[in-house]
């Protein structure tokens, strides 16, 4: 490549990083102003003095070590059950021939529409029914299955080249282990994006975990980060403090796991 | 093989599911022994949940029939959810926080039940008339006042000794200063992101408030119109702003531009937390319109669930009127801001101490004598919308009040009409 | 195998991989939609008694003569148009860049990345003072003097910024994990036949991403129609001035959180539902006819 092009492409991009690094700089610069700035103008305001004291005080301002422990949990379980009931799914609609094979996968995709807000209330009374309030059973097993994960991998496992399918099955290798000793490995950056997805959307969720918990012990992160708003306002210094610490997990995840999302192939290939 | 294979993962899947079930479970059941469990739903978060909480555990010292086991919601919307999930449920707590203008919700919901039997004759009797004409609903004593805010006037002494004017008593005045300052650069007055609550206070002022006891409306009687105009014609004059998207008026007020703002008591506390260095401001009440006073009363009650046991019941009205108590509604008062809810509270002399000592609370606790709540009705929460929509229009649309207010009258009386 | 037709035998195994995720989605998405489904033709009903009294279309005369609902249809399609093909472009452009470069590649990707784990609340915060029409910096930058979130012209249009820039980061990784099983062979053979990088974008890599290029698309026609968070946050709990953001999920939560109209807020999500599956069916319907749907087989 031409070193004009480099430039370029480095030029674009980081005008694009600016207005992406700008929100989440201001959120670490709000932690640390003391409460009484007010945010009265729109200047990015370097703290006068540096409250690292917020953050302390944010984690005691309500049980986080108790509610980080509930959201490893429900992440870690959801998530591993989440891609498991995907990968089986999405194999038998790419690699099996059954009835109503195109029905029901259209019919999947149309349950992806359904607005959440919806199933709600009908999904606490199930739970009632199933007596599962308050207990984790409710924080994780309506999550174990995810058809936009499911319509993902299915999308990765098309875009894979029969011949090796074939091969594999002249070979005398069963489907299930065509499946877990080929086709999985190869789709590991299709399988590591989803799942980072997966794990954010676990780790942030709010309402349901609020929902379905009366009690501080089976509580998550999200459902912490309440205890800084009030009827009168928002107390934002200890709220962006409490927030990074939320945070800063997903981010140090990101950063172990995207190596696997950029070079899903050039390894693989390696191999065969 | 693989077959035994599948079985095994989905095994030990179940296996999982109903171990954590189970965990979840037995140690729910333990917590049943001899004292009565009185579970609480509330909103409170950081130092007002701490309050509350000490004064759940004095009464639980205080006895050994019930035991009270409080538990915040987070904030009230999501107590909102949490209480409309748990009456679709069936797992109410005993009691909760909630708005007396649910109330009428709830009764229809056949899932809230009077105080009435459980309460002492005359436990309320000493509770301010403010106050008290929001317990009932069709003659049943349903909401418990518990957390109560008035709406005030905020000002900064240093500005309005800068411009030589001096706290409002009248709108009309508050008006005439907003356009005196107004070549200085300055603004009146700022509210919060709807002045609902001022216009619904300028509405009762006229003698007729927005909705009377008896359901009828006056949205756009001409008295109710020329009160709208008050507020109406102060913004376009841009002598008063709201706050939209900031929520509170506050910060505004804060940037030093502007004389006075129209808040919540609740407020006291954080913007004491909040206010810039050096920025000195006081409280008074609002003003009065035609010679009438009148504020509006906002916050929380306390409620009981039919599920109750009637051992909970009991309990439940045991702790309510515990909370009334001089000593712990005052104590209540002043750690929170709130209102304290007796005319004894109000006459102790450790609490006149207080309020010497923190004048910024006096404004609020003046206001009772004048304050009012709205009337509780089915379809409150419709109308409620549907007047936060006529103030909006007003202000980012600039409808005329007599379009606005027109469409409210109409809406409402459906409303009524529709949920009678 | 791949092309042999369906027997009972291979439909009992199917259904055994298919089993876990079937038994899930019934139960807590299949089955709450049939009942709020049902709750929509519902008259005269006591939400918590379940008392029905009639079963007829009233909602639904409600919501087409509510003019609230008209507002939040018209406000969701433009959202829809305006967000969808923006932040799947912008998507696709940067990670098209982000896979060729090396140098500070991971860094770059991380914080392509921030927005998705930055929460709502915290965006919506750090927007709201962007957009502030006094020393906000979007106004700063194009040198206006615009009250974004309290003008009611151009509300929609500041919820239509926030939530380009806030989906970019999900279709990001999407697409960068779509390039990145792209084989690298392929390329380099192309090359190697003296193709430009403009042909191999066009005949090696876009080809292959589509399958990927399908699910982000419509993915982001989904979650987009569905916004709802974003809203609340931006204009502190209210559907913008007047009513300038009111969405169709703005409108669900209304009727059902806010005015206890619980079957107006049901027959709002069948529409709602009906309309995403409208325009979703009329995006597969494309990618049908260009046998993107079923991928290259």
């Amino acid at each position: 490549m031409k070193i004009y092009k480099i430039t370029f492409i480095y030029l674009l991009l980081t005008l694009g990083a600016v207005t992406m690094l700008l929100p989440f700089g201001w959120m670490l610069l709000t932690s640390l102003q003391p409460a009484a700035t007010t945010f009265a103008t729109g200047h990015l305001a370097i703290p006068t003095a540096w409250q690292w004291v917020n953050y302390p005080r944010a984690w005691h301002a309500a049980p986080f070590a108790r509610y980080c422990l509930n959201s490893l949990v429900v992440t870690l379980t959801t998530t591993v059950g989440q891609m498991l009931t995907s990968i089986l799914a999405a194999f038998a609609f790419t690699h099996l021939r059954f009835y109503g094979r195109r029905v029901l996968f259209d019919g999947l995709i149309a349950l992806m529409m359904v607005p959440g807000e919806l199933l709600l209330i009908p999904n606490f009374v199930t739970m009632t029914r199933l007596h599962w309030v308050d207990t984790y059973a409710a924080l994780i097993v309506p999550w174990l299955a995810s058809i936009f994960a499911m319509f993902a991998l299915r999308q990765a496992f098309t875009a894979q080249s029969p011949t090796t399918y074939y091969a594999a099955r002249l070979d005398g290798a069963s489907n299930w282990q065509y499946l877990w000793q080929i086709l999985v490995p190869a789709n590991r950056s299709t399988l590591t994006a989803v799942a980072v997805l997966q794990i954010i959307g676990s780790w942030n969720a709010f309402m349901w975990p609020l929902i379905i918990t009366n009690s501080d012990r089976l509580r998550t992160l999200p459902v912490g980060l309440m205890a800084f708003t009030s009827e009168a306002g928002t107390n934002y210094p200890l709220l962006m403090a409490a927030t990074v610490c939320v945070l800063l997990p997903l981010l140090v995840l990101y950063l172990l796991l995207q190596k696997y999302i950029i070079a899903g192939v050039t390894r693989t290939n390696l191999k065969g | 093989m693989k077959y035994l294979r599948q079985l095994l993962l989905y095994g030990l899947g179940a296996l999982v599911v109903v171990t954590l079930s189970a965990c979840g479970r037995s140690q729910a059941a333990t917590s049943t022994t001899r004292p009565v469990t009185i579970t609480f739903w509330h909103g409170m978060t950081d130092q007002h949940k701490a309050t509350l909480n000490h004064l759940i555990t004095q009464f639980n010292r205080s006895q050994t029939r019930y035991r009270v086991v409080g538990s915040s919601q987070g904030d009230f919307a999501s107590l909102q959810h949490k209480i409309m999930a748990g009456a679709k449920a069936h797992t109410l707590p005993t009691i909760a926080q909630t708005a007396y203008t649910n109330v009428p919700t709830y009764v229809q919901g056949g899932f809230i039940t009077p105080l009435d039997p459980y309460l002492k004759p005359g436990a309320l009797k000493d509770v301010y008339p403010a106050f008290l004409k929001a317990t009932t609903y069709r003659d049943r004593t349903y909401a418990f006042p518990f957390s109560k805010s008035a709406r005030i006037l905020f000002y900064s002494p240093q500005l309005l000794k800068r411009t030589g004017l001096r706290v409002p008593r009248t709108w009309a005045e508050l008006s005439r200063d907003g356009q005196k300052v107004h070549a200085q650069g300055l603004t009146g007055v700022a509210f919060d992101q709807s002045f609902m609550s001022e216009l619904d206070d300028l509405i009762a002022q006229t003698g007729t408030p927005l909705i009377s006891d008896q359901l009828k409306v006056n949205a756009n009687s001409p008295a109710a119109l020329k009160a709208t105009h008050v507020i109406y014609d102060m913004l376009q004059q841009k002598t008063a702003t709201t706050a939209g998207t900031d929520g509170y008026g506050s910060t505004q007020f804060f940037a030093g531009k502007t004389l006075f703002y129209c808040g919540s008591s609740a407020a006291i506390p954080i913007m004491q937390a909040s206010a810039p260095k050096g920025f000195r401001w006081q409280t008074a009440p609002l003003p009065s319109y035609q010679g009438h006073h009148a504020t509006s009363i906002a916050g929380n009650d306390l409620v009981l669930f039919k599920s109750a046991s009637p051992a909970q019941r009991r309990g439940a009205a045991a702790f309510m009127t515990f909370l009334l108590q001089k000593r712990q509604t005052t104590y209540w008062a002043q750690k929170t801001g709130y209102l304290p809810l007796t005319k004894a509270a109000q006459r102790d002399t450790k609490f006149q101490a207080y309020l010497a000592k923190h004048p910024t609370a006096k404004a609020a606790n003046q206001s009772i004598k004048f304050g009012f709540q709205d009337v509780a009705f089915r379809g409150y929460p419709q109308y409620f919308m549907a007047l936060s929509q006529a103030t909006d229009q007003m202000t980012s649309q600039h409808q005329t009040p007599e379009k606005a207010m027109g469409r409210l009258q109409r809406q409402t009386e459906r409303i009524i009409k529709q949920n009678r | 195998m791949l092309n042999a037709k369906p027997t009972l035998k291979s439909t009992l195994v199917a259904l055994l991989y298919l089993a876990p995720l079937l038994l899930i989605v019934g139960v807590f998405t299949l089955w709450p939609l049939l009942t709020s489904f049902l709750m929509s033709g519902y008259t005269h009903y006591n939400y918590f008694t379940n008392h029905v009294g009639g079963f007829g279309g009233a909602n639904f005369s409600y919501l087409w003569h509510d003019p609230n609902f008209h507002l939040a249809l018209r406000h969701t399609l433009i959202f829809v148009l305006g967000v969808v093909p923006a932040t799947v472009i912008l998507a696709l452009g940067i990670a098209l860049l982000l896979n060729r470069i090396t140098w500070l590649a991971t860094f770059f990707r991380t914080v392509y990345f921030l927005p998705f784990v930055t929460a709502t609340v915290a965006i919506s915060l750090v927007w709201g003072w962007l957009l502030r029409p006094d020393n906000g910096l979007i106004n700063l930058l194009f040198r206006t003097h615009i009250d974004w979130l309290n003008d009611p012209r151009y509300a929609l249009g500041a919820v239509i910024m926030v939530c380009i820039w806030q989906n970019l980061g999900v279709n990001i990784i999407l697409f960068l994990a779509g390039l990145g099983r792209i084989d690298r062979r392929y390329q380099a053979a192309a090359t190697l036949d003296g193709a430009s990088t403009w042909q191999r974008l066009t005949n090696v890599t876009w080809p292959l991403l589509l399958p990927m290029t399908v699910l982000i698309t419509v993915n982001a026609i989904v979650t987009n129609f569905k916004v709802f968070n974003q809203i609340y946050a931006l204009f502190h709990g209210t559907a913008g001035p007047g009513n300038a953001a009111l969405t169709l999920m703005y409108y669900l939560y209304q009727q059902f959180y806010v005015e206890n109209q619980y079957p107006v807020a049901a027959a709002c999500g069948v529409v709602l539902f009906a309309l995403i599956l409208l325009v979703t069916g009329l995006a597969a319907l494309y990618f049908h006819r260009h046998a993107w749907w079923e991928g290259r087989r």
